[in-house]
């Protein structure tokens, strides 16, 4: 949340940043926010769009150049509430983003990636590697 | 451990102090990198030749031994831009103050056990390194690692702007592969390539006065890091553990290392060494080194296949190492 409005941002390795966001900051109470992306081509890597919902009306979109085809990290988690270790965006600090709302349930819906077997085997191969580098 | 020296002064204590250095991301407080200003700008090439000879002076490695060439698959330091030399030289600031500042800690370690008063009887062992310098942050270095693991090589480009921050929590940074190359002297290649010890080898020290009589004293039997538990066993004077939980343990593969202390030519027990890592492979047995390198870490070329590497052959007692090509296949094939 980016002055209480609902707030996306994509980072491509800390060289390139997409930034999106609804315009009216949330009244106080329940809300439903969707953070959707539709990637422009099954291949890893490939850009796509993005979008986000409040309450099932869309209140941002954009478009995201291109994406990190295999991994964001080796050894840090996924963070829900609050960002730790390396940052997604510079406009919060470590250790002073947590969220101040409370969140009941976040829900990850994922889509089949019709990659092609080269692909899926670049995948396989990166995630290997990723765990034989962190040693 | 002051904690557990108070509560318990009549029995020995254990630590494992694990260190994320010196392993990518390259992370040190700027002051520690403005301590090697400058003292990198020679390159790669040089170094390696300067930490061969400093080896040569402190007896590491015999006055007869001959260096390496450097791969054709690394690139030279001459053949690098004003520019590439400029975020290189700094990589390898921040990695040496990284190094540095590491080592501080360590020293506030054994300074906290000589106010304890119990230096002199701690078996230290120091190992500093990263299985042999790693050649993980492609031919230029990476201001964020990650995008070599996502398959993109950084190039002065992406690199250069980040050249005042280097080394900060907004760089996730690793150096080019050639200061890697120079890290694994007097050794081939770098980590990953397990079939050569590059791939495979960290300085050790072991410290340990109450129980050592020799000082500063350098030990050449083949050792390996499944030594140390039962090196540890030993020092502790306890039993392997037939059994914890009632699990029964497979025996340890490493032999205690305690036999060299008072004798620097003991004959070696830990006597054969298998390596391996990306099909980059080899066997250390009496004094013989047979290895083949496979792969390269940095080169996305189609690999031959296992059967068709070429293998090389090394004695580590015999003042030749170049390979031997008549009666030596026999050897290598048993």
């Amino acid at each position: 949340m980016k002055e209480g409005k609902a707030h996306h941002e994509y980072n491509y390795f800390g060289v390139e940043r997409t930034n999106i966001g609804g315009q009216t900051a949330l009244s106080p109470g329940k809300h439903e926010i969707k953070y959707e992306f539709i990637i422009d081509a099954p291949k890893p890597g490939s850009g796509g769009k993005c979008a986000l919902y409040v309450d099932g009306q869309q209140v941002a979109t954009g478009h995201i150049p291109k994406t990190q085809p295999f991994a964001f990290s080796a050894d840090e988690g996924a963070d829900v509430g609050f960002d730790n270790e390396t940052m997604v965006s510079n406009d919060y600090k470590p250790g002073e983003n947590k969220f101040t709302g409370k969140i009941i349930k976040v829900t990850i819906e994922t889509k089949p990636s019709n990659l092609s077997a080269a692909d899926k085997k670049a995948v396989e191969d990166a995630q290997e590697m990723a765990a034989v580098i962190e040693d | 451990m002051q904690a557990q020296h108070a509560l318990t002064p009549d029995k020995p204590f254990f630590v494992y102090f694990a260190l994320g250095a010196v392993h990518s991301p390259h992370h040190v407080p700027k002051e520690y990198i403005d301590r090697y200003k400058g003292r990198f700008d020679q390159g790669w090439d040089a170094l390696r030749e300067e930490i061969f000879t400093r080896q040569k002076q402190m007896g590491v490695i015999p006055a007869y031994a001959q260096l390496t060439k450097r791969p054709s698959e690394i690139p030279s330091w001459d053949s690098q831009t004003p520019e590439q030399k400029k975020i290189e030289a700094r990589q390898m600031e921040t990695f040496a103050g990284f190094a540095e500042h590491t080592d501080e800690q360590i020293g506030r370690l054994v300074d906290a056990l000589r106010e304890m008063g119990v230096f002199d009887n701690t078996l230290f062992i120091y190992i500093l390194g990263d299985n042999g310098a790693s050649a993980e942050g492609g031919p230029e270095g990476a201001y964020n690692e990650l995008m070599a693991l996502n398959g993109i090589v950084s190039t002065a480009e992406i690199n250069v702007p980040h050249l005042d921050h280097w080394g900060d929590p907004s760089t996730y940074p690793h150096y080019a592969i050639g200061w890697a190359w120079a890290g694994a002297t007097p050794f081939q290649w770098t980590k990953q390539i397990a079939s050569h010890y590059g791939g495979t080898t960290d300085r050790t020290i072991i410290h340990w006065p109450a129980r050592i009589k020799g000082k500063g004293e350098i030990r050449s039997q083949f050792t390996y890091v499944t030594d140390i538990a039962p090196t540890v066993l030993e020092a502790a004077v306890l039993p392997f553990p037939e059994s914890v939980n009632g699990t029964v343990q497979r025996p340890f593969d490493g032999t205690s290392m305690i036999y060299t202390f008072d004798n620097p030519k003991a004959k070696e027990t830990h006597t054969t060494q298998y390596f391996e890592m990306f099909g980059n492979r080899g066997i250390y047995h009496d004094g013989w080194i047979a290895c083949t390198r496979h792969s390269i870490p940095w080169l996305m070329t189609p690999l031959p296949p296992l059967n068709k590497d070429v293998w090389e052959l090394y004695t580590t007692w015999l003042r030749i190492s170049a390979k031997l090509t008549t009666w030596l296949p026999k050897i290598l094939r048993s």
